[in-house]
This record gives structure tokens, sequence and C-alpha cells, in this order.
């Protein structure tokens, strides 16, 4: 018997089977129930055997074996999000650190570094009214650029600045990141529309912190932008020609530095800017 | 570092992208990107190792329509294009230079 975890991640159909249902509960972190609308070319199959410690196998081949469901849920994730980004790769996708969001029909690429407010300007960008495809990770091939849609990872105190959320993240699924539980939301699930397009961006912001300080929007230079683009790069194995071409391309025309404060005053000049 | 028969040549090899301010080249031999200012990125066309820097002063102070003669700035920026690694000068044969 057992139970099956399926999912779509962009052309890749994932099935996973495990004996033990809690690994299945932990594993409902990863399925995302974004529109997409690509072809299926890959099919991955993953089985979960036993009820602890647990044997993982992909493909009929042995993965590893493991003692929890969150480290089935660690080793799982980071598997099948690897093999894609590989096949991503190999078909000269470039994989980028960044969010995917349309305000007023301009659809900006917000890139920044780890810890820059990316996932919480995501998710407040949500709640006003805003179309998100992604708080984390896009990729980029000739121009186009499109989101990998996984669950924005929320992270403790979330709450301040999406008071939306109060009292409904005990009801999303979790996991451990070291010594912090995070928290998948997926937009889907609090009635937002989510879906994942292949296209041009109007605008590419990179987002600086400046975590309860003043919010600021400034010019970028190409040349200082295709460099926060090539510092956005997440390393998947890349050419580096292939990289740079699309950093130019992406920053021919310069962009802007998000300065950003607190979430909600960014929204406003995010707002201001695609109104402009 | 340059004397009249000394020539500039753009390395080959390079991938170069236009933008809206100057050129990313891209040298896949070092793994570096460069960005050329829209004038150094003009200069750097000009290298193609027949032009002393003399060659390349007039060059430049015809395109820019200059009443100065630009030859310190000329001499600084092939400097900086050879120390960058996107361009090389020789020594070139003054009887063959053309121009």
């Amino acid at each position: 018997m057992g139970k099956h975890v399926s999912f779509r991640l962009l052309t890749s159909e994932v099935d996973i089977h495990c004996d033990d249902p809690r690994v299945a509960e932990a594993l409902n972190y990863i399925p995302v129930k974004a529109t997409q609308n690509f072809p299926v070319t890959n099919r991955m199959n993953y089985s979960v055997a036993g009820e602890g410690p647990y044997r993982i196998a992909e493909n009929d081949d042995f993965l590893d074996s493991v003692e929890t469901a969150d480290d089935v849920l660690f080793i799982v994730y980071g598997r099948i999000h690897r093999r894609i980004l590989e096949r991503l790769v190999h078909s000269r996708w470039v994989v980028l650190h960044g969010g995917l969001a349309t305000l007023n029909g301009c659809r900006m690429l917000l890139l920044g570094h780890k810890g820059s407010g990316k996932t919480t300007l995501s998710t407040r960008l949500l709640f006003s009214g805003h179309q998100v495809e992604g708080d984390e990770m896009v990729l980029v091939r000739n121009g186009q650029v499109l989101a990998l849609p996984r669950a924005f990872h929320l992270k403790p105190g979330i709450e301040r600045h999406a008071p939306e959320l109060a009292g409904r993240l005990d009801e999303l699924p979790k996991k451990k990141m070291g010594a912090v539980d995070l928290t998948a939301f997926d937009p889907t699930r609090f009635g937002f529309e989510w879906a994942i397009h292949k296209a041009p961006v109007d605008l590419v912001i990179w987002v600086s912190p400046n975590h309860g300080g003043a919010t600021s929007l400034t010019e970028l230079k190409p040349f200082q932008l295709i460099q926060r683009i090539l510092e956005s790069s997440l390393g998947w194995g890349e050419q580096r020609n292939i990289l740079v071409a699309e950093a130019a391309r992406l920053g021919s025309g310069g962009g802007k530095e998000l300065t950003l404060g607190d979430p909600e005053s960014a929204v406003r000049a995010l707002e201001k800017l695609s109104a402009g | 570092m340059s004397d009249n028969t000394t020539v500039y040549s753009r390395i080959s090899g390079l991938e170069v992208h236009e933008t809206d301010d100057g050129l990313i080249v891209f040298n896949p031999a070092t793994d570096k990107v460069h960005h050329l200012n829209p004038t150094a990125g003009v200069l750097w066309e000009l290298c193609s190792g027949s032009k002393t820097a003399s060659q390349l002063t007039q060059g430049m102070a015809e395109l820019f329509s200059l009443d100065i003669s630009p030859a310190e700035a000329v001499e600084t920026g092939l400097n900086q294009l050879v120390s960058e690694g996107v361009l090389v000068a020789t020594e070139g044969d003054a009887s063959q230079i053309d121009g």
C-alpha cells in the first residue's frame, strides 16, 4: 500500500512512494499548485521504504538511508531540485538568486543575496494585490525569465510584515533548517492565483538589505547591474560565457537598486516605480 | 610603456557584449569580466594590431572632434587595457604600420 506524493516541477513529473504516512506528511513540504503549462519531458520516481530507518531510492537505484522523516525530506528535496537544475543548466538555462513579481503590468526581476529580504518582500507584494511568480530562484535563457515553482520558505516572525498570515501558519507544512523552522507557503492555499510564465522582464531590481532603516530606489548603470546579476548566479555549473551573455542582455538597459528598509515601504516604492 | 613603434592589438578569443554604458568583455581564458566605458570601448576597438599610440591618439581626436590632443588619456587608457589583459602591446615594424 503506502502513500504517493506526486507533483509537477516545470517539465518534470515527480512521484514519491512512501511506506510511512509520516514521511508522506513531511514530503508535503515540496509540492506546490502553481500552474505550469510546460510539456512533460522527464519523470522522476522516488521510493522511501520502511518506517524508520528509511531507505530512499531514486528510479530504483539506492540513494541513501536515513533515520527520520525530516531527514528524508532533506535528502529528497535536495535531490529533486538538484536533478531539475542540472537538466536546466544542461539546456543552457542560467540559475539566479531572485524573485519575480508583476506590479501594474510591469514584470520585475528581484535579485539579491540570501537574507536581503526577497521572500518577505515577495510575500508582502502578494498580500498587497500583486502577482508574484517566485521568491527565491529564477531561470534565464535568451532573455526569457521564469521562476522555479517552489513554496516560499517563510521564517519565524513573518507575521510582523504579513499580518494576514497570523494564526494560519500552524496549518502549513514545516521543515527544520538548522535551528530554524521554515514554513512552506503556497500562495494558492490562500486563494492567490499562481502561474509560472516564461517571458522577458521589464525591469531588473537589485534588493539590498537595510532592515530597520530607510527604503530607497536608486539608479544602477548597466555595468553596475550586470555585476550584480553575475553575483546572483547560484553556480549550478553554467558555462561562464553563457552567464555573462545573459547578464549583459538582462542588464544592458540598467536597472534600480532597492535599499529595503521595511517591506511595506518597499512595496510602495515599487508600486510608484511601476506606475510611473 | 609605448614608444613610437609599439602597436596595440585586442586579445583574441574575447566575447564582447554591447550595453548602454559601454562594452562587457569576457575573457574565457582568464574567466574575467571587464567593463569598458564608451570611450575605452572605442579605443579598444581601434586597436587592430597596426596602430601606434600616436595614431590612436589622432584617431580618437578625430572621432570625438577634440581640439586638444588626448595623448595623455590615450596613453593611460592603453596602459589600463593592457594591464586588464584585453589588449596586447607588441613591437611593430614602423615600415609596416598603416595609417
